[in-house]
């Protein structure tokens, strides 16, 4: 306890803590980003963070949200309460890191406002399953920030417990959007349902484990001391009250703990001024009720904490009559003195012995407990996370030659989308698209100069055998009329009418700038990207998995990104003209007969 | 105050134990399907697709490996040559039969084009007399792995 506010009141329990904290976390980063590495070596280094850092935390909530159950229903798992806030500000922090890096991978450098993109972006869902998950996991991230902010015990005293306690148990509200949020932002990436199953265990987990607790405590409400004389009520006999510990019993829906030491009784509320923590499963140390959740300590006589602090219970009036407790049925005001009651005879009860990382140290047994308490803990997280890890679906081998800039001569034609055809020798050409940095298309960067050569610079973006240049800014110089004469005519072949079922994706993400670049997890940053003038592709597959992708022409041989915008990231039904040009497919169709399916 | 937190508390796990089974298993059901095609448009850059699925069938493939990371594998028959890429990606590489290997780092003026390279193992006419397969990248403008098929 702390009458002045420091940013953590630091003990060795508290290093231990974190210590074991961080390890655990440092060991579930590890597994979740090593098996996600060894399975998928393509990925990029973002997303391995963002799923490693989201999956992390989403694990580790499940551990905090456990824990107060846990002591309800056995005080053996008390030593992990003592600390939680820092697990919960490192869960945060994880889940803050998580969702920064979404925020700015997917939603911004686009035409659309990052904020209006995250919450809007993903229009034009259908069905269930296609809720933009993005916004559950922004509002349950806000939540816990709120949650993380006022995690010190300056709120807890400013905003008094029952108020803060009831904000922080908006961490359960928190907890269902981050489920759904899980759930379906892994089943609109992947086909495969592991990831649903596990975190429809870990739900079914927790939801079970508050529900069996609150079960307990209905009960130990119900066993409500029984009326003995007016307005006393029966605690019961004081021999079964352990010394230095309380029985606790519900008076007016409010527990009252009576305590029972040096031969003496008293009563106060069970009610902790600090975070609500249980007194009555408290004992008396030194001469003080001490709360078994963070130790705060109050007299048992008059209710008060001991100077210089000011926390301030309501006590009861006892008595001791025929060898039984009993308790007034009315509350006095806090801070009340009230004479303890006498008891006559003895019968002294062994108090609890449990270690909350204060006062004595704990018996080997108990250490032993939260040893495994701990191990298992994280065993099973561990599992979990590995689970999920290697169940994830394989992605492309691709490349994005980030911040490697080359230098490419070439002749620039639009299709209308803006491409770089690059003479090969021994004979014909390669056709590169172009766009331009961040979510644009290249189209102003090039448009001058259609239908000539030009040197340019830029990074490259390449997945199997398709190449696509992202143009640095102000690098493109224009060539003379004789090295566009070295370019080859384009070879043009018509391959029919064909309907196609796959997926529109935007090209640069899904050519390498984001592995993965496709499907609705990626449905928001595609649409700033088309929006932006990135060139819409069609993504098929055949039934021996061989991937086609064909530029989406409108039938006058204009771009189609407007047209096709919302129908990003679905699966598709298309049906069009096929041209080969070059080493490249367009499908020219009438975006209006494009059919999600 | 406790005991309304409690209630509100047990309230809104009761709620999550309807819901969350429910909307788990309405996101279960409605997942996402693979969407696969009968046929698809022909490779824009195959040439002449072998339809083998693996090179390494083709007896005395040689492993070339690529300055980029990966390699490249080479099946050599007396008419044909099987050409595919193994590994780490490079952007726009050609396959080119060059007399000698003295300059590996750029193409020789006489190098021959022979196609285009991908992970799918490509077929092309061997040409006559004896050579080397050089892999070029356009992209890179480099020659990042050769190869020396085995004799007729």
């Amino acid at each position: 306890m702390s009458h002045t506010y420091t940013a953590v009141g630091w003990n060795p329990q508290k290093r231990r803590y974190d210590r074991t904290l961080l390890l655990c976390v440092v060991a579930a980063l590890a597994v979740f980003g090593g098996i996600s590495f060894a399975r998928n070596p393509d990925t990029t280094a973002e997303t391995l963070l963002i799923r490693s850092l989201g999956f992390t935390a989403f694990a580790l909530l499940h551990v905090i949200l456990s824990i107060g159950p846990l002591c309800r229903l056995d005080p053996r798992f008390l030593p992990l309460l003592y600390n939680r806030r820092h697990m919960g500000v490192t869960m945060f922090v994880l889940a803050l890191g998580h969702g920064t890096l979404s925020f700015v991978l997917y939603h911004t450098l686009g035409v659309v406002s990052p904020i209006a993109s995250l919450f809007g972006g993903d229009s034009g869902w259908t069905g269930f399953a296609g809720i933009p998950f993005q916004p559950l996991g922004a509002f349950a991230l806000a939540i816990l920030f709120v949650m993380a902010a006022t995690s010190h015990d300056f709120w807890l005293r400013n905003l008094t417990a029952p108020v803060w306690k009831a904000l922080h148990m908006s961490v359960y509200v928190a907890y269902g959007l981050l489920v759904l949020h899980t759930a379906l932002g892994y089943l609109q990436s992947d086909t495969g349902p592991t990831a649903a199953i596990v975190v429809s265990l870990g739900a079914l987990w927790l939801v079970g484990l508050h529900l069996v607790a609150a079960r307990r405590e209905l009960r130990l409400d119900a066993a409500t001391g029984t009326r003995a004389d007016g307005d006393w009520i029966d605690v019961g006999a004081v021999a079964e009250i352990p010394e230095n510990g309380a029985r606790t019993v519900t008076v007016a829906g409010d527990r009252v703990a009576v305590f029972r030491y040096d031969g003496r009784i008293s009563a106060v509320s069970s009610i902790c001024k600090h975070q609500n923590g249980p007194l009555g499963e408290g004992r008396i140390q030194d001469g003080c009720i001490v709360c078994p959740w963070h130790g705060y300590q109050y007299r048992p006589e008059d209710g008060c904490a001991p100077s210089p602090f000011t926390e301030k219970l309501p006590t009861f009036a006892v008595r001791v009559q025929h060898g039984r407790a009993l308790v007034a049925a009315e509350p006095l005001p806090a801070g009340t003195r009230v004479e303890p009651a006498r008891i006559d005879g003895d019968g002294v009860l062994d108090s609890r012995d449990f270690y909350v990382g204060y006062g004595a140290p704990p018996t080997p047994r108990q250490s032993r407990f939260t040893t495994r308490a701990v191990a298992m803990a994280t065993g099973i997280c561990l599992l979990a996370l590995a689970l999920v890890a290697s169940t994830q679906r394989s992605l492309a081998n691709s490349r994005f030659e980030f911040g490697i800039e080359r230098t490419f001569t070439g002749k620039v034609e639009l299709l209308p989308y803006p491409v770089l055809r690059v003479t090969r020798p021994g004979g014909g050409a390669s056709v590169w698209m172009l766009v331009a940095q961040g979510k644009h298309g290249a189209e102003d960067l090039v448009r001058a100069h259609a239908g000539r050569a030009i040197r340019l610079r830029g990074s490259l973006v390449h997945q199997g055998e398709q190449t696509m240049i992202e143009v640095a800014p102000d690098s493109v110089v224009p060539l003379d009329a004789a090295t566009s004469s070295l370019v080859p005519p384009p070879a043009i072949e018509r391959l029919g009418r064909m309907t196609l079922r796959g997926e529109i994706v935007d090209s640069k993400c899904h050519l390498g700038v984001m592995n993965p670049g496709e499907r609705r997890t990626h449905r928001a940053c595609a649409k700033l990207c088309i929006r932006g003038g990135i060139p819409p592709m069609l993504w098929v597959e055949d039934e021996a998995g061989a991937v086609r992708r064909l530029l989406l022409v409108a039938l006058d041989g204009t771009a189609v990104n407007e047209q096709v915008v919302d129908l990003v990231g679905d699966p598709v039904e298309v049906t069009g003209d096929v041209t080969r040009l070059d080493d490249i497919l367009l499908l020219k169709v009438d975006p209006a007969t494009i059919r999600r399916l | 105050m406790i005991q309304k937190l409690r209630r509100r508390h047990a309230a809104g796990f009761l709620t999550l134990a309807v819901a969350l089974p429910v909307a788990l298993i309405l996101a279960l059901a409605g997942r996402r399907q693979a969407t696969r095609n009968a046929t698809v448009p022909a490779d824009p850059r195959g040439l002449a697709t072998f339809d083998s699925s693996s090179v390494a069938d083709i007896a005395n493939a040689a492993v070339a490996p690529s300055t980029l990371g990966g390699s490249f594998v080479v099946g050599a028959s007396s008419h044909y040559l099987v050409v595919a890429q193994r590994g780490e990606p490079a952007p726009d590489v050609l396959a080119y039969w060059i007399a000698s290997i003295d300059a590996v780092a750029t193409l020789p003026q006489d190098a021959r084009l022979l196609g285009p390279v991908g992970s799918s193992p490509r077929r092309y006419q061997r040409p006559e007399g004896l050579g080397h397969v050089a892999f070029f990248s356009l992209a890179h403008g480099a020659v990042i792995a050769h190869a020396l098929p085995a004799a007729n």
